[in-house]
C-alpha cells in the first residue's frame, strides 16, 4: 500500500511510538495524580515527563499551561466555549475545518458571536491587511488554521499577529504540528490546538491546547482532578482546570515518542523531505491537460497536502480506483472543509486529497503521479 | 528523613508537586516525594518532603518559579504543624 492519506491520521508512526505504549501500559499505568501508591506516581511522573516534553517541543516556557485533549477539534472547543462570551465579534478565515466553522457557526445561532469570515485566494492565499480590516472594537478573537486540510495552504499568522498584538489569536496547528516549526512564543500564538495523531506521530485520542499567560479560559467540562477533591468547585488553576477525568496515559506515552522522534529527525529535515515529495507530485500532475491542481501548487507555500481533481472524473471514483486498481490510499470529497472548497472553487463535487509524511518515498510519488495519469487518459 | 528536622509542602495538584522535584533537582535541593500524611489534607497523593536546612532556597525557588504552594507544615515527632510563613 502507498500510504497517501496523513493529513487525516499519519500512518506508519515511528516504532517507538507503539513501543512507548505498550511500556506505559505495562509498567507504569496506574492513574496520574490519584494516589500515592508507586504506580500511581509511576504515572504522574509520566505525564508531567510528557508535558514537558510536548511544551518544549512549542517552547511553551510554562508546561502547566499545556493541556491534554482528546483531539484538536475537544481543544477547538474547549478554546471557543471557554472564552468567548455574549457579544463578542470573531475573525477567521474561509480555509478553516469544520472543528473551527461548526462551534464558531453553534456560537453564531445561538446569537453569542457574532462572525466575521475574511474570504482567501483561490490559491488558498490570506492578505494580512484584510484580517486587519476585519477587527471590530468588539473583536475578541481570531482565529485561523496554520495549514489548510484540503490544499496544505500555509497562512501568515507571524504576520497577522505582528497586525494585531492586542487581539488573542487561536492557531489550529492540526496540520502543521510536527510538519512546520512552531514556536508559540516567536509566532505570537495566545491559543494553540493541536492533534497528537497526525504529525507528532502519536496516536489517537492525543491533542492539545495551550494556553499564553494572562488568558482565562472557562472549563469547559468539570469532574475529578485528583485536586481539591474537598471542593464542589472545580479547581481554577491549570492544568486541573481543563483536564477533568483520567487522561489517556498510554497514548500520551506514545505521542512523547513521537515527538522525541521529530526532535531527533529535527522538523528541518522533515520539512525538507515532504516538500522534495510535494514538489514531485506537483510537477508530475502539472503538465497533464485533464488534471487539475488546487491551491498554491508550490512546495514553499503549502504543507505536503496536494488536492487534485480530473476533468470529467467525479473524486470519489478516482479515490476508488487509486486504492483498488493501484493500492494507493487518499481521500475524497469535502474533507470536512466546505466553506474552504468554496474558496478553492471545488464545491461541492470535492476534491482528490494526496498528503503525505516523513515515511513516503519518491518512488511512491512517482507511481502515483503515474496512476493519475493513467486514471486520467481514461486507462482504467 | 528524621522526623524533628523535616519540612512538608504542600502543592495544589500533582503537576505542581513534579514540578518541585524537577526544579530542586536542578538546583541541588535534596527533596523526598512521600505520600499524603494521613493528617494533612490533600488528595493528590503526594507531598514534598525536605530538611529545615533546605527551607530557604526551597522557598526561594518556589517565588522564582511561580510554583503554587498551597501549605508548609513543619513535622515534630509525628506530629504536623502548619508553619505561617510559607513566603
Amino acid at each position: 500500500m502507498i500510504y497517501l492519506d496523513n493529513a487525516a491520521t499519519t500512518f506508519p508512526k515511528p516504532d517507538a511510538v507503539w513501543e512507548a505504549v505498550l511500556t506505559c501500559g505495562k509498567e507504569r499505568c496506574g492513574n496520574p495524580g490519584r494516589s500515592g501508591h508507586a504506580l500511581a506516581a509511576a504515572a504522574a511522573r509520566e505525564l508531567f515527563s510528557v508535558r514537558e516534553a510536548v511544551a518544549g517541543f512549542f517552547n511553551i516556557a510554562d508546561s502547566s499551561r499545556l493541556v491534554f485533549t482528546l483531539n484538536a477539534t475537544a481543544a477547538l472547543n474547549t478554546a471557543l466555549y471557554g472564552l468567548l462570551r455574549e457579544g463578542d465579534h470573531v475573525v477567521t478565515s474561509s480555509l478553516e475545518h469544520n472543528s473551527v466553522m461548526r462551534p464558531l457557526h453553534a456560537l453564531e445561532r445561538k446569537g453569542v458571536i457574532t462572525l466575521t469570515m475574511v474570504p482567501c485566494g483561490r490559491g488558498g492565499e490570506l492578505d494580512p491587511d484584510d484580517v486587519q480590516k476585519a477587527l471590530r472594537p468588539a473583536t475578541r478573537l481570531v482565529v485561523l488554521t496554520h495549514a489548510s486540510n484540503v490544499c496544505g495552504a500555509i497562512l501568515p499568522i507571524r504576520e497577522i499577529k505582528a497586525l494585531l498584538p492586542e487581539i488573542p489569536l487561536l492557531v489550529d496547528a492540526a496540520q502543521s504540528a510536527g510538519v512546520l516549526p512552531i514556536d508559540v512564543q516567536a509566532l505570537g500564538i495566545d491559543l494553540l490546538a493541536f492533534s497528537g495523531h497526525k504529525g507528532l506521530f502519536g496516536p489517537m485520542g492525543t491533542g492539545g491546547l495551550y494556553t499564553a499567560p494572562g488568558l482565562k479560559l472557562s472549563s469547559l467540562v468539570q469532574g475529578g482532578t485528583g485536586s481539591r477533591s474537598e471542593q464542589l468547585e472545580h479547581p481554577d488553576f491549570l492544568p486541573d482546570l481543563l483536564e477533568a477525568g483520567t487522561p489517556n496515559l498510554p497514548g500520551l506515552s506514545g505521542l512523547r515518542a513521537g515527538v522525541e522522534f521529530l526532535a531527533q529527525q529535527g522538523i528541518a529535515t522533515i520539512r525538507d523531505h515532504e516538500m522534495r515529495l510535494t514538489g514531485l507530485l506537483l510537477e508530475g500532475l502539472a503538465g497533464h491537460d485533464k488534471i487539475r491542481l488546487h491551491g498554491p501548487a508550490d512546495p514553499q507555500a503549502q504543507t505536503a497536502v496536494v488536492s487534485v481533481t480530473i476533468d470529467g472524473r467525479d473524486p470519489g471514483a478516482v479515490a476508488r480506483s487509486l486504492d483498488r486498481e493501484y493500492g494507493i490510499a487518499c481521500r475524497a470529497s469535502l474533507h470536512c472543509a466546505p466553506v474552504a472548497h468554496r474558496t478553492l472553487g471545488t464545491f461541492p463535487q470535492g476534491t482528490v486529497r494526496l498528503s503525505m509524511s516523513f515515511f513516503n518515498t519518491e518512488a511512491e510519488i512517482k507511481e502515483t503521479v503515474r496512476a493519475l495519469g493513467d486514471i486520467a487518459e481514461g486507462k482504467i | 528523613m528524621t522526623e524533628e528536622t523535616t519540612y512538608v509542602l504542600i502543592l495544589p495538584s500533582i503537576h505542581y508537586v513534579l514540578k518541585v522535584e524537577k526544579e530542586a533537582k536542578a538546583r541541588s535541593i535534596p527533596i523526598e516525594l512521600i505520600p499524603t500524611p494521613r493528617q494533612i489534607s490533600t488528595d493528590c497523593g503526594m507531598v514534598v518532603e525536605f530538611r529545615a536546612i533546605h527551607r530557604e532556597p526551597l522557598l526561594r525557588m518556589l517565588i522564582e518559579k511561580e510554583i503554587p504552594a498551597e501549605g508548609l507544615y513543619h513535622r515534630k515527632k509525628g506530629e504536623f504543624e502548619r508553619s505561617q510563613r510559607l513566603r
